[in-house]
């Protein structure tokens, strides 16, 4: 095996430029970490506003992270293979999530499925369900937010998928049904995973589309994001201990991704 | 540097004194009061800063970051309603009927915590259903008939008559909140400084103040 290219032979301003980039994302986190007081770290954590926080966060992020990959990766294999001139369109509308601002994207949800939405009134009238201010609704934000990280992975991974495998299954009379369940979502495997954690990642850091369509009501809809934000006016030890959590969390995400990436690469 | 419920008014006063004096360049921040103290405690610059509510002060002066404070405005809670409200509102009592929904500002906050001492005083429990981080957000929802009633100031209450109804609070379990104006310890203070906070006592700005809303002190 080849080993590979050493840093050591890159060009000096290479590797300037390379460990500015790493201590710019590195300064913040040392920030957090060298201002937290560890002592009082674990008591700051145990009261009820955070364990609340961190119920509803990680239970509404798993459920919009579910629903993402159960509507993403149909739409992902969709959009890959759909070639007419509408799948510019269909795409910049599906990926639009990405780089939207969280809190206009919030607004846009409660236009259309708040109590008195395009959508939500019609809902409200028949059935009585209010989405906003409830689990259900904060579910819904970060779905809007993480939906596109599934799609565009799933999307990308179709693309590079090799098409001998279903033409193969396909001479051998293999049907649509067959040849999606044995040979394509098999192989979309990594991508789907891939997917659904980022969308994960996404959705456990919600913060503008949450508190925009579902409020901020602590133990019904208020995420560890939104307490954060709460903490930071009132309790700057809380607000670092429940910041530090995120971390944690986040690196839980990210190094699960890389191993996933490690072992399929 | 001023709480989210002056935008409005502070934002006329500027320009009133920009007017009068054409060399001033006033540079407004708003945001919670909250959030403004530790803005300053972190090492904003500002020359004046204005809170809704007293303790924000108090910190500011204990940390020696500000000097000479003075209420200028004071401030009370209603309870407001979309116009189109059905049936309509007309009294704080009907909060005790538990399917409306209700917004309020969080605690943390002064208008969440003079809500809390009129619901405490009037041993009101109403159904809550968010408790938002600044008054002008908790509005917006009213305004999107997002809410059916929701405790914000009066002065808030006022710039959108055509879309809330305000149904009066009773005065007895009412606090008014007071708006305390300083200028920063740290700096020199400017002379265009000193002239901004003798503005906003000419009658100009005190008939302003009340055509907002305010209470004068």
């Amino acid at each position: 095996m080849k080993s590979p290219p050493s840093v050591q032979r890159l060009p000096l301003v290479v590797r300037l430029a390379a460990s500015t980039g790493a201590l710019f994302l590195i300064i913040p986190i040392v920030g957090l970490v060298g201002k937290a007081s560890w002592s009082s770290l674990l008591l700051d954590l145990k009261n009820e506003l955070v364990l609340d926080a961190l119920k509803i966060s990680i239970t509404s992020s798993i459920a919009a992270a579910l629903l993402a990959v159960l509507f993403g990766t149909p739409l992902g294999i969709a959009m890959a293979r759909i070639t007419n001139k509408w799948s510019v369109v269909l795409r910049s509308i599906v990926l639009l999530p990405m780089i939207l601002p969280p809190v206009v994207g919030g607004s846009a949800l409660l236009f259309a499925l708040g109590r008195n939405g395009i959508f939500g009134k019609p809902l409200f009238q028949t059935t009585g369900l209010i989405l906003p201010y409830s689990w259900a609704g904060v579910v819904i934000a970060n779905l809007f937010v993480a939906l596109p990280f599934v799609v565009l992975s799933v999307e990308s991974g179709h693309r590079l998928l090799d098409r001998r495998y279903e033409l193969a299954s396909a001479s051998l009379g293999a049907g649509a049904n067959r040849r999606l369940t044995s040979i394509t979502l098999p192989l979309l495997r990594p991508s789907i995973l891939a997917g659904g954690l980022l969308a994960w990642g996404r959705a456990l850091g919600e913060f503008g589309a949450t508190i925009t369509f579902a409020g901020n009501m602590p133990g019904t809809t208020q995420t560890l994001p939104l307490a954060v934000y709460g903490a930071l006016e009132t309790d700057r030890q809380l607000a670092l201990a429940i910041s530090l959590l995120m971390v944690s969390l986040s690196l839980f995400i990210v190094i699960t991704m890389r191993q996933h990436w490690w072992s399929h690469r | 540097m001023a709480a989210s419920s002056l935008t409005n008014v502070f934002s006329d006063i500027a320009e009133m004194f920009q007017a009068a004096n054409p060399k001033a360049d006033v540079k407004l921040i708003f945001a919670g009061s909250g959030s403004l103290r530790e803005q300053v405690i972190d090492g904003a610059h500002f020359d004046i800063i204005a809170t809704a509510n007293q303790d924000v002060m108090d910190a500011l002066i204990e940390a020696a970051e500000v000097t000479d404070p003075q209420v200028f405005a004071r401030n009370v809670l209603t309870l407001v309603s979309p116009i189109d409200q059905q049936p309509p509102i007309s009294s704080a009592d009907q909060l005790r009927e538990s399917n409306l929904l209700v917004g309020v500002c969080i605690e943390t906050v002064p208008c969440g915590a003079l809500t809390f001492d009129y619901l405490t005083s009037a041993g009101l429990k109403p159904n809550i259903v968010t408790k938002e981080q600044n008054v002008r957000s908790l509005l917006t929802k009213v305004l999107e008939n997002e809410l059916d009633a929701a405790f914000v100031y009066v002065t808030d209450a006022q710039l959108h008559p055509d879309k809330v109804i305000s149904i009066p609070l009773l005065p007895k379990h009412l606090k008014a909140a007071n708006y305390p104006i300083a200028r920063s310890a740290g700096s020199d203070t400017s002379e265009l400084t000193l002239k901004f906070l003798e503005f906003l006592s000419t009658d100009k700005v005190l008939s302003l103040l009340i055509s907002y809303g305010f209470l004068l002190p």
